[in-house]
């Protein structure tokens, strides 16, 4: 008996984020939500903290949050179980903090942008374009951008690394990095076009 | 590398990895960013969590934890124990009335016949049981046992409860005024049949004794009182009768040591297990009388 739970548990333990939902939404059972829920606890926690700033509030939440999102059925037909419980989890501390009244400053964070151009620009192969258009733009950006950025992207260096580095704080290292990679995404884009119309006028 | 292993240690390329992931994530990056904006033993806190969520489903059966059922048990018992106790204590009490009523029947409210004191001698023992088999008992009309017809009803052994009270007390001694003079001190009130056809013209003979203290000299007036006078009519009757008074005060275990009137074996233990509650219990006592 005890051996059968033990498999149990080790074979739900072995299944992906996306098995889980689906055995979930298939199977309705419970004991798949709570694993799937599980491995989002430290993602949800962290979110949490970030909105309402203390331990036990956050802490709350991702109970809450646990009650009315295994009761909702839309957990039934979602596909993106990521996405929706974030959007859900963020509504929910909007929420809490609407309800608390306090006035805590927190950058909202735009989902729409997407870096993954860039991202592959700056890690994958690069035609001669890109090589330029980087080269040009990683000039254009302020020092401290443009030397975060290399750490980061080029030396693999965490946070703490280029915060221990260059002596700046954790949020303006995450600042430089943001903020440089957005400019060096529209500069490249901007670079790139430009190369794109000398080609085409060349032609 | 997980959210959890970057918490406890953000350098390397393994933490790299994940902050550039993030950027692709905002459910990452507002979870990194909500880590780095407070500060706190955060492992130890989704720990808690998980086993929160967890521990719903990780509960083990019932049967691998033997202690809940000791812990049930004892609250079982603990619950039940009012109960129990009231119900031992009923036993007991009933137990004890029972044997009280049974050593009451042959005391003072059964017809203490002499059969029926060889019924009820259960306290006599073998050596004194085999003298008193040999004897002869009286025949009577009616078993006394027996539910009295209106005819017989007279002659009937009536049984009558013991009474306390001062009233009742007073009315029976009313009724009799020279038992009245013989036993001032009167508690209890018997009413029986005298069973000596010469005593049969009265068809009740109220005797009234027990004092507030009954012992030897009291049994001794109390048996001159009650005997069969039939019994060895004109012969000087002595005997020596031993016995041990239980706890209860109630004689028992009668042994007739000497007796020049085997007829008056049966007569003696009627009287000795009929008699009143002893007042001094838990002895044995031996007694010799001359009648």
């Amino acid at each position: 008996m005890m051996a059968k739970v033990e498999n149990n548990k080790t074979h739900i333990q072995q299944l992906t984020n996306d098995q889980l939902l689906e055995r979930f939404q298939t199977e309705d059972k419970k004991i798949y939500f709570d694993e799937l829920y599980k491995r989002y606890i430290p993602l949800l926690y962290g979110l949490c903290l970030k909105y309402l700033k203390n331990i036990e509030e956050a802490k709350n939440a991702v109970m809450e949050i646990y009650g009315e999102v295994s009761t909702n059925h839309s957990l039934y037909i979602i596909k993106n179980f990521h996405d929706w419980l974030y959007t859900f989890a963020k509504n929910h501390c909007l929420h809490e903090m609407r309800k608390s009244n306090s006035r805590r400053f927190v950058e909202l964070v735009d989902d729409k942008v997407n870096f993954e151009k860039e991202f592959t620009l700056f890690d994958g192969n690069r035609s001669s374009e890109e090589e330029k258009a980087l080269a040009v733009c990683l000039k254009k950006l302020n020092e401290n951008q443009r030397k975060c950025l290399e750490y980061f992207y080029n030396d693999h260096r965490s946070y703490a690394e280029i915060v221990a580095t260059t002596g700046n704080t954790l949020s303006k290292v995450k600042s430089y990095i943001f903020t440089g990679r957005r400019n060096l995404e529209i500069c490249i884009a901007k670079e790139l076009k430009k190369a794109e119309k000398e080609d085409f006028e060349q032609q | 590398m997980e959210l959890k292993d970057y918490i406890s240690n953000r350098e390397g390329e393994e933490a790299n990895q994940l902050e550039r992931r993030s950027m692709n994530d905002p459910f990452l990056r507002e979870a990194i960013d909500g880590f780095d904006s407070v500060e706190g033993n955060h492992l130890s806190v989704i720990r808690k969590l998980e086993e929160q969520i967890g521990g719903k489903k990780e509960k083990k059966p019932i049967k691998s934890r033997p202690w809940i059922w000791i812990v049930v048990l004892i609250a079982a018992l603990l619950a039940a124990s009012p109960f129990l106790w009231k119900t031992i204590r009923q036993t007991i009490e009933n137990a004890g009335q029972k044997h009280s009523n049974q050593n009451l029947s042959i005391n003072e409210n059964i017809p203490v016949s002499r059969d029926s004191a060889l019924h009820a001698d259960h306290f006599v023992n073998e050596e004194s049981t085999s003298q008193s088999d040999s004897l002869p008992y009286k025949e009577e009309k009616s078993s006394p046992l027996s539910i009295p017809e209106k005819s017989d009803q007279k002659k009937a052994i009536f049984i009558s409860p013991t009474l306390t009270s001062e009233e009742s007390e007073e009315s029976n001694i009313a009724k009799s005024p020279e038992l009245q003079e013989k036993t001032p001190n009167t508690t209890v009130n018997q009413t029986i049949e005298s069973k000596n056809p010469s005593e049969s013209q009265e068809n009740k003979t109220q005797i009234t004794h027990t004092s507030s203290t009954f012992g030897e000299n009291e049994f001794i007036s109390y048996f001159k009182r009650n005997y069969d006078r039939s019994l060895c009519k004109g012969q000087t009757i002595s005997f020596v009768v031993n016995f041990y008074v239980s706890p209860t005060g109630h004689p028992g275990n009668i042994v007739i040591t000497e007796n020049n009137c085997p007829e008056m074996a049966t007569e003696i233990k009627r009287l000795l297990l009929g008699s009143p509650i002893w007042s001094k219990t838990n002895r044995r006592v031996t007694l010799q009388i001359n009648l």
